[in-house]
């Protein structure tokens, strides 16, 4: 077998084999475009669909990976709105908790004005209401009037200067003071869950540039979760500031009933409460993650059952240089 | 009581009021009083329980928030002590949850606080009545 051009030009293949015990020999020629002709058709098809095919795959990745693309800064967006959302709700929801302390607060002043009013009203009805014992009762009640007038406002005030800001102006904020206010804010509440709170805030602490009413969000949300762990049985919370390089460190530490560690990877998920329904929104947590994430800064927690929990909240605060 | 009292008047109904708040239970204290019932003031949980320990009463008032010991905690003791005992229960607002729960533990009644006299007046005095009729 064996191929060769003719005087033409052409290329043809020869092929040879002999016949009856080598008495005949036969030689056929054929052109080669002939005889490859089905092979090369084939072939030219074979390559076109393949390049069909390539093309086709190059323009679906392409489209797919632009429909990806836009599908995930879409979700970006959302996820933002969303957080946004969670973060308003929850101040809502604090707003609440907030309203219905203070309403309690209020409740017993305002009982005891009103009743030393209709005390006064009672003794005015004697027909000898200008005896001097009753001058005495009178001045009495009027004085209990005053000084629990003086306790609604007392709590009134406090409870603007806690809520003064609803809106998220950065401002040097002094950590310490903050604290301060809260804790006196809650010592109620503690009180009340038999919950002792101590405090450890060195001096000089540097201010952090943050906003003051979304931190007392988070330490709100974080003294109320602590206070609600040793509910029953009552405790102790520590809360701790220390400096740590470029961050200021808060640790809150309780001792109450724990965090099970199938939950402790899930509770910054938004929604996610152990409390009776009701009770949490699952909340609080997700949004004191989402403004300190906001702020550059970290939280931690750790807990064992039974002994309790610590959260630590890492701020990170600018030097005067900077 | 002294008996020259109780000549001329019925037996005044015998109160246990029970608030943490010492302002409002000394001059809820002094206008029941001039309405012609016997009032005892108990400060505390532990105070109201010593002084059901020592006498007898017909109606209590009990704040369901105090410093010493949760309401509930009290109303159940209480009402261990003296199942008879017809008592109204004060709440804050939003406490609707615990005022049921009381009732369930077998209080009379309650009332949000703040409330007017005459409202808690008349409320004590049907609880009166209801333990009277359950005598």
């Amino acid at each position: 077998m064996g191929t060769k051009s003719d005087s033409s030009g052409n290329k043809n293949i020869y092929i040879a084999a002999f016949l009856k015990n080598k008495d005949w020999l036969l030689v056929y020629q054929q052109r080669t475009a002939d005889a490859f002709a089905d092979l090369d058709k084939t072939f030219a098809i074979a390559m076109v669909l393949m390049l069909i095919g390539l093309s086709s795959i190059a323009i679906m990745t392409f489209t797919l990976y632009q429909k990806v693309f836009k599908r995930v800064a879409k979700a970006d967006i959302e996820k933002q709105m969303m957080r946004k959302k969670v973060i308003e709700t929850g101040k809502l929801a604090s707003v609440g908790e907030l309203a219905a302390g203070i309403a309690h607060e209020i409740n017993n002043p305002v009982a005891i004005m009103v009743e030393e009013a209709g005390w006064m009203g009672d003794l005015m009805e004697d027909v000898a209401f200008d005896e001097p014992e009753n001058r005495v009762e009178f001045e009495r009640a009027i004085e209990q009037i005053q000084t629990q007038g003086k306790r609604c406002k007392e709590i009134t005030h406090k409870l603007l200067s806690f809520a003064r800001q609803t809106d998220s102006t950065i401002e040097d904020v002094n950590i310490k003071e903050l604290l301060e206010e809260l804790v006196a804010f809650s010592h109620k509440r503690a009180k009340y869950s038999m919950v002792e709170i101590h405090t450890d805030f060195p001096e000089n602490l540097p201010s952090l540039k943050a906003s003051a009413s979304e931190l007392q969000q988070v330490f709100f949300n974080l003294v109320n979760n602590a206070i609600d762990a040793m509910d029953n049985q009552g405790g102790r919370l520590t809360i701790s500031c220390r400096k740590n390089q470029q961050y200021i460190v808060i640790k809150l530490s309780d001792t109450g009933k724990g965090i099970a560690e199938a939950n402790l990877e899930r509770i910054f998920d938004p929604f996610f409460t152990t409390k009776p329904v009701g009770k949490g929104t699952g909340l609080g947590l997700s949004i004191c993650y989402g403004i300190i994430e906001k702020m550059g800064g970290k939280i931690e927690v750790q807990s064992s059952v039974g002994a309790g929990t610590t959260f630590s909240v890492a701020l990170p605060f600018t030097t005067e240089a900077s | 009581m002294t008996r020259s009292q109780t000549d001329i008047k019925p037996d005044p109904l015998r109160l246990l009021l029970v608030d943490d708040e010492k302002s409002f239970v000394n001059i809820l204290a002094k206008r029941f009083q001039r309405r012609n019932i016997k009032v005892t003031k108990a400060y505390s949980g532990a105070d109201a329980i010593r002084e059901l320990r020592s006498s007898e009463f017909d109606v209590a008032v009990l704040d369901l928030k105090m410093e010493d010991m949760d309401g509930i905690e009290v109303l159940k003791i209480l009402k261990i002590m003296d199942p008879q005992l017809a008592v109204i229960m004060l709440t804050g607002h939003g406490s609707a949850a615990a005022a049921k729960q009381g009732i369930e533990l077998g209080a009379f009644d309650y009332l949000t606080k703040p409330c007017e006299l005459e409202a808690l007046l008349e409320k004590i005095m049907e609880a009166y009545e209801h333990r009277l009729r359950r005598k």
